[in-house]
C-alpha cells in the first residue's frame, strides 16, 4: 500500500500567543515550531498500514522552508521512506485551497493508495485541506477517522469515524482515498536512535513552483480563495447570566436583571431541602439543554 | 425575490426537531442578510413539518427551500453535497452558511471543494465588511487569537459557525415563510464510501476527553459503597464518571478516570463535582468546562468559586434525590444520547 502523508509544521500553541499590531507570534518555552499533533498520528498510522500490508512506500510531504526539514526528518526517523519539501516564496501564506492545489500537484506523480492528513492544524484551526485535496485529485474523502483497517480484498479500507458522545460510524471506502485523521487514532511511537541517525544525513528533495508546473499566481496568497483581513486577541470569555427563560426579549432580560431577579452565575447557591435542590438543578439542566423538556 | 443572491442557511432536522443551534444560526444569518440587503432562505433536504417552518420563519427565514431528487437517494454527506452543489449552481446564492456540527462541518467542506470556492470554518461570529462582503470571525492558534476572514471573489461566500457560539435572537411571532421545492435532477456520482454500521458509545465508558457530561466524585463521598451514587447519577444523566486523585487513591475507581494535573484535562458541556473541595491539582483539569455544578457541605470550598451553580449540602443526601428526579423526568423521553443518534442517522 502506497501512502502519502501531508504534514504541517506549526507554532507550539502551548506557548504564549501574542497579537501585536495585527501580527501574531508565539513565545514558546522550548522550541517554537513543532509538527502538527494530528499529523504525527497520520505518520504513525501510515507506518502501521505499511507494516500490515507488507509492501509499498510512505512518503511525507510538506509546504515550508528550511526549518520544515526538521519535521520531515523526524518523519523519516519514525519510519517514513521518503520526504518531499515544497519550498518556494510563492507558496507562503496561502489558504487551504491554495495549499491543497500545491500539494495535489506534488502528490499526483507519487504512487498513492491512501493520502493521510491531520484533521485540522493547530494554528489555522481550519480543517479544509483534506476536502480540497480529495476533490482536486478526484478521490473519495473520509473525515474524523479514528480507526483504519485494510479491507478483505486489500483494495478497500474499513474505517471508523468519530461521531459525538463516543459513537462511531463504520465506513467502507474504496481506494485511492483521502483520510482526515482525528485524535484517538493511535499512540505514536518514538523514533529509534538508529532511525534518527539514518534520517540525519538524508537529502530531502525540494520542489518549487517551476518543478510543479505551477505559475506563481496559482499558489500562495494570489491562489487563495480567502483573505485574512485582521488578526486580533481573543474576546474575553463572557460569564453568562442566569436567565429564567432564554427566549425572553432583550428588554425583558434587562428588566429582569435590573430588578435583581437574576443572579450572576458565580454566586448562585442552592441550599436546604434536597428535593428542592434537585428540582432547581433539573431546571438548570433544561435551560442548558442538557435534558429535553 | 430574485432567483440569484440571498443567504442560504443549511438546516438539519430529524424527528420533528431542528439540530441544536439551527435557530441561532438562522437568527444570526438574518442579521447578515439584513445588512447586505438580502433575504434569508433555510435549506433542507426532503420534507419538513409545518411547525419547523414556522420556527424557521420566526427567527428570520423568508423561504424554506426543500431540495429534492426524483430518485430520493439514501442520504449521506457526499450525496447531500452533490445535491446542494447542483442547487447552488442553479440559484447562485451569495452566501451559504451551516453549523460546524459533525454533519454540517463535513458537508460545508465538501461543498466548498466541489464549488471551488472559499470557506471559513468554525466561526464564532459573522460580520459584514466593505463591499457587503461576509467577514467571518474565527478562533485560531488554539483559540488564543481570532482572525477575520473574507472571500473576495469566488462565490458563494461560505462559513460554518460553532453551534454554541451565538445566542438565540428574539423571534418575530408574526413572520411566515414560503416553502419552495427545489427539484435537483442530476446524475449522482458514486462517492466511493459507504456507511455500514453505527457503534453506539456507552456514555459511562466513553473516554473522558470525549464526554459531554462528566459526573466526578471526590473524597466527600466517604466510602467505596457511596461511590455508586456517582455512577448512578452518571447513568441517569448519560454522563461519564470521573474522579479526583484521592478517590482514585482509595481505589473507588481506576486511574484512567482521574481528572486534574496528574490525570486528564476535560472540557465537557457540564461538569458535576460531587464532594470535591476544589484543590488546584483537580481544578486545573476541569476549569474549562462550560457549566460546572458543585455539591459540597463546606460553603468555603474553593470549588464554589468556579461553579455556575453551587449546592451547599451533603452529596449523600442530594445525589439520590437528583438521580431519582432525573430518571423520572427522562422516563418516556429520548435518552440524553438522542442527539448523537440524530447526528449519526443524518450522516449515514
Amino acid at each position: 500500500m502506497n501512502i502519502v502523508v501531508c504534514v504541517k509544521q506549526v507554532p507550539d500553541i502551548e506557548g504564549r500567543v501574542v497579537v501585536e499590531k495585527g501580527v501574531i507570534s508565539v513565545q514558546a518555552m522550548v522550541s517554537s515550531d513543532v509538527m502538527n499533533p494530528q499529523d504525527l498520528l497520520a505518520i504513525e498510522e501510515a507506518i502501521r498500514i505499511k507494516e500490515e500490508s507488507g509492501n509499498g512506500k510512505v512518503t511525507v510531504i510538506s509546504l515550508g522552508s528550511s526549518e520544515t526539514e526538521e519535521t520531515l526528518r523526524k518523519c523519516l526517523a519514525l519510519g517514513a521512506d521518503d520526504a518531499v519539501l515544497l519550498d518556494d516564496s510563492a507558496f507562503v501564506d496561502g489558504d487551504s485551497y491554495a495549499t491543497a492545489c500545491t500539494l495535489a500537484r506534488a502528490i499526483s506523480p507519487i504512487p498513492h493508495d491512501i493520502i493521510l492528513c491531520g484533521q485540522r492544524a493547530d494554528d489555522s484551526q481550519s480543517g479544509q485541506v483534506s476536502a480540497y485535496l480529495a476533490r482536486i485529485l478526484g478521490v473519495s474523502l473520509v473525515r474524523s477517522v479514528v480507526k483504519v483497517d485494510i479491507g478483505p480484498d486489500s483494495g478497500s479500507l474499513v474505517l471508523q469515524r468519530k461521531l459525538s458522545k463516543g459513537d462511531r460510524e463504520v465506513v467502507e471506502c474504496s481506494l485511492p482515498t483521502v483520510l482526515a485523521v482525528e485524535t484517538g487514532l493511535n499512540t505514536p511511537r518514538n523514533a529509534t536512535i538508529k532511525g534518527v541517525l539514518k534520517a540525519r544525513n538524508r537529502q530531502i528533495p525540494r520542489q518549487n513552483c517551476g518543478d510543479l508546473g505551477l505559475s506563481r499566481e496559482e499558489t500562495g496568497v494570489t491562489g487563495s480563495r480567502t483573505r485574512t483581513m485582521r488578526i486580533s486577541p481573543p474576546k474575553p470569555k463572557m460569564k453568562g447570566l442566569f436567565v429564567p427563560d432564554s427566549k425572553l426579549s432583550s428588554a425583558d432580560k434587562l428588566r429582569a436583571i435590573m430588578g435583581g431577579g437574576i443572579v450572576q452565575k458565580k454566586s448562585d447557591y442552592l441550599e436546604g431541602d434536597p428535593d428542592d435542590i434537585a428540582g432547581q438543578l433539573l431546571r438548570f439542566f433544561r435551560e442548558q439543554k442538557i435534558i429535553q423538556k | 425575490m430574485s432567483s440569484t443572491g440571498g443567504v442560504w442557511v443549511l438546516v438539519e432536522h430529524r424527528d420533528d426537531k431542528l439540530e441544536d443551534g439551527s435557530l441561532e444560526l438562522v437568527g444570526h444569518g438574518r442579521e447578515v442578510a439584513g445588512k447586505t440587503g438580502q433575504e434569508l432562505a433555510a435549506v433542507i433536504f426532503g420534507e419538513i413539518p409545518e411547525e419547523l417552518v414556522t420556527q424557521l420563519a420566526r427567527y428570520g427565514a423568508s423561504r424554506v427551500l426543500c431540495i429534492k431528487h426524483p430518485a430520493a437517494p439514501e442520504r449521506s454527506v457526499e450525496i447531500d453535497t452533490q445535491l446542494l452543489s447542483a442547487a447552488i449552481e442553479q440559484h447562485s446564492p451569495d452566501m451559504v452558511l451551516s453549523l460546524e456540527s459533525i454533519t454540517g462541518a463535513d458537508i460545508a467542506r465538501r461543498l466548498a471543494a466541489r464549488l471551488g470556492t472559499g470557506l471559513v470554518t468554525a466561526c464564532d461570529r459573522l460580520d459584514v465588511g466593505e463591499d457587503n462582503l461576509l467577514a467571518a470571525v474565527k478562533p485560531i492558534y488554539g483559540s488564543k487569537a481570532s482572525a477575520t476572514i473574507i472571500c473576495p471573489t469566488s462565490r458563494p461566500q461560505m462559513a460554518t459557525v460553532n453551534p454554541d457560539a451565538i445566542d438565540l435572537k428574539t423571534p418575530d411571532d408574526t413572520a411566515s415563510a414560503e416553502v419552495v421545492v427545489l427539484p435537483v435532477d442530476i446524475d449522482l456520482e458514486d462517492p466511493g464510501t459507504k456507511a455500514v454500521d453505527l457503534l453506539r458509545g456507552d456514555p459511562r465508558l466513553v473516554a473522558l476527553v470525549e464526554a459531554e457530561i462528566v459526573v466526578a466524585g471526590g473524597i466527600g463521598l466517604g466510602s467505596r459503597e457511596n461511590w455508586k451514587l456517582v455512577e448512578e447519577l452518571a447513568d441517569a444523566i448519560g454522563g461519564s464518571v470521573a474522579a479526583t486523585r484521592r478517590a482514585v487513591d482509595d481505589e473507588w475507581i481506576t486511574s484512567d478516570r482521574q481528572v486534574g494535573l496528574t490525570g486528564k484535562t476535560v472540557r465537557p458541556k457540564l461538569y458535576i463535582a460531587c464532594g470535591i473541595s476544589g484543590a488546584i491539582q483537580h481544578t486545573m483539569g476541569m476549569k474549562d468546562a462550560k457549566a460546572i455544578i458543585a455539591i459540597n457541605t463546606d460553603r468555603e470550598a474553593p470549588i464554589f468559586k468556579m461553579a455556575d451553580v453551587g449546592v451547599i449540602g451533603d452529596v449523600l443526601k442530594v445525589l439520590p434525590v437528583l438521580t431519582a428526579k432525573l430518571r423520572e423526568a427522562l422516563k418516556d423521553k429520548p435518552e440524553p444520547g438522542a442527539d448523537a443518534v440524530f447526528e449519526a442517522l443524518s450522516n449515514p
